[in-house]
């Protein structure tokens, strides 16, 4: 079963869109990565009341109001915004699916309160339950951040994994392997995990996206990364206030969320594609 | 039918209490106090403080403090705004409903004929460039921070082509004996751009929707059937395939409104819609607590409840659902 994930992965990887989101994605973790080394400090003021200056071949992208480097606070705001998105993603899906296969397989009262449980959180708006938890903290620390924006993430993952393992339990493979004598937990990680692994794959890509739009979010509303830390969301809330003058401050922090977001989305349809080709 | 209604909506009433105790633990577990934010500026005396943690009844323990909350909840009371006191919020809410109310079912209405044609159009041409081009156009709309794309287009239409006003819902030069018209034009015009930026972000989700569903029901027996009677497309397309790929739709609605409302709260922000969204975000920044545990509530409340109508349009609609 693993072999068929390497091959749906491979069947993403021929699709167009699919490939394109992969080259992207793969660009701006390269960027991330390697870009902060090459640019200037993306915090330090120059020199106050120098104000922004437009695209040049020493700021490629600019500078803000401050006279800091848009490119370096992008590059930045890259490492931040998408080492958030991916340990929350790889935090909320651990949990998701370790919830949904305790509730799926074991079935009866745990599966009945867990389930009402992440009813009542699916019910409100994920945004909604993340500002009621940050709004009275100062200073968030990213680490905090992460954490709580991770631990807010599992509850669809856990229905998806949750469905999965009650559609599977009764298939000929599970029901042999218990007959076989397989364990409970035997059954659950060698047999239900690697079959449930295409549905959280998929997830996995969507929520990424959903993460990164949500970090930015925050930020913009002053509950996320706290300046003068560059996260995305802090780069247009800082470029209201100049975007009439100084229109690339306020354009390429969220043109690079929209890429970042798109690539993610494609990656994610393509996968889907390759798991089931009569939805595309 | 009166039966499983019923029984819905105990269902739905014991979820809204599990979501009540979840929001009030959600304020209570963060580290950090919400009149904190009154010392920022100037230095409170100790006595100060304890006489307003009184009047907010921080002082209580968390149990009280719950029961408290509760009771007047149930009565419709969330107790003052701590950053318009002493406005009670239930008063600071009921005035900026209309307003969301305006903003959600324009853009609900948009975007249902916009996404429902687009999807249809899409599913015909399935494959075709035009279809896998409105695929990424819908996406990069949903890949969008709603904040950025509004203050985008505040900065294209009201600042650079000076066409649309950027922030409000009223025109504050509009004489008040202005016609009745007028003034709905105002409103109308101010509209327009968080109108928009909402349509935009929302639109992917429901032409991706009617895409598939319209896909599964073309595929069908019947639909091949009416081509041979030699109906025209335009007859086989609407009258036919897409009056049965109209369920899945239904689904969409309870799907919506949690998209909606989260983008409400950075629309109305950035446009200073005067509605619930822009409460919501001022709440934030002000920490004002009581106001931004009433709005999640009503969101919640607004969240099950369009799950109960979703289920029961689905019953009165498609007999099979209901044997299940």
């Amino acid at each position: 079963m693993i072999g068929s994930l390497r091959g749906t992965v491979a069947t993403a990887w021929h699709n167009p869109s699919g490939r394109a989101g992969i080259v992207v994605l793969g660009a701006l973790l390269t960027f991330a990565l390697v870009g902060p080394a090459f640019l200037p400090d993306p915090t330090r003021i120059p020199s106050l009341g120098q104000g922004a200056a437009a695209p040049s071949l020493t700021h490629w992208l600019g500078t803000d109001h401050f006279g800091r480097d848009l490119m370096a606070r992008l590059a930045t705001g890259a490492r931040i915004s998408l080492a958030i998105a991916m340990i929350a993603v790889a935090l909320s899906l651990s949990i998701g699916t370790a919830v949904g296969l305790v509730a799926g397989s074991l079935g009866g009262g745990v599966d009945r309160v867990l389930m009402r449980l992440v009813d009542a959180a699916l019910a409100v708006p994920r945004l909604f339950i993340l500002l009621l938890l940050l709004a009275v903290w100062e200073r968030i620390p990213i680490a905090a951040l992460v954490a709580v924006i991770g631990a807010t993430g599992w509850f669809g993952t856990s229905r998806l994994v949750r469905g999965e393992v009650l559609r599977l339990k009764n298939d000929g493979y599970i029901q042999a392997a218990r007959a076989l004598g397989a364990g409970r937990a035997r059954t659950i990680f060698r047999h239900l995990l690697p079959n449930v692994a295409g549905v959280i794959l998929v997830s996995a890509t969507l929520s990424m996206g959903d993460v990164i739009l949500l970090e930015a979010g925050l930020s913009y509303l002053g509950v996320g990364v706290q300046p003068p830390t560059p996260s995305w969301g802090v780069m247009v809330f800082d470029a209201r206030n100049s975007f009439a003058t100084a229109p690339w401050t306020l354009f390429f922090p969220g043109a690079l969320v929209v890429i970042t977001v798109l690539a993610t989305s494609l990656v994610s349809d393509a996968l889907r594609a390759a798991f089931d080709p009569r939805s595309a | 039918m009166t039966r499983w209604l019923l029984r819905r909506l105990l269902d739905t009433l014991a979820t809204f209490l599990l979501v009540a105790v979840l929001v009030f633990v959600l304020m209570r577990i963060a580290p950090g106090d919400p009149l904190d934010r009154l010392s920022d500026d100037r230095p409170m005396a100790p006595a100060e403080q304890a006489r307003l943690r009184a009047l907010f009844g921080l002082d209580q323990p968390l149990g009280t403090q719950f029961l408290q909350f509760a009771g007047a909840a149930v009565r419709g009371d969330f107790g003052a705004s701590i950053e318009y006191y002493p406005t009670r919020v239930t008063e600071l809410v009921a005035s900026r409903l209309g307003p969301s109310l305006l903003l959600g079912a324009t853009v609900l209405l948009i975007n249902l004929f916009a996404g429902v044609w687009l999807g249809v159009l899409q599913a015909r041409r399935r494959g075709s460039r035009l279809d896998r081009w409105l695929t990424r156009l819908s996406l990069a709309g949903y890949a969008a921070p709603s904040f950025w794309l509004g203050w985008m287009l505040v900065s294209i239409f009201a600042i650079e082509w000076r066409l649309l006003p950027a922030a409000q819902m009223t025109d504050p030069m509009l004489p008040p004996n202005a016609g009745c018209l007028a003034q709905a034009a105002d409103v109308g015009a101010h509209l327009i751009l968080p109108a928009l930026t909402l349509t935009i972000i929302s639109l992917a989700a429901t032409m991706r929707y009617q895409r598939s569903a319209m896909l599964e029901v073309l595929r069908l027996d019947f639909v091949l059937a009416a081509r041979a009677r030699g109906l025209s497309e335009r007859r086989v397309i609407w009258r036919h395939a897409w009056r049965n790929a109209l369920f899945p739709i239904l689904t969409l609605l309870g799907l919506w409104l949690p998209v909606l409302v989260t983008g409400a709260v950075f629309v109305e922000q950035v446009f200073n819609w005067p509605g619930l969204g822009s409460l919501t975000a001022g709440a934030v920044m002000t920490r004002d607590y009581p106001v931004l545990m009433a709005t999640a509530l009503l969101v919640a409340a607004a969240v099950l409840l369009s799950g109960v109508l979703t289920d029961l349009a689905h019953r009165l609609l498609d007999p099979r659902s209901r044997d299940q």
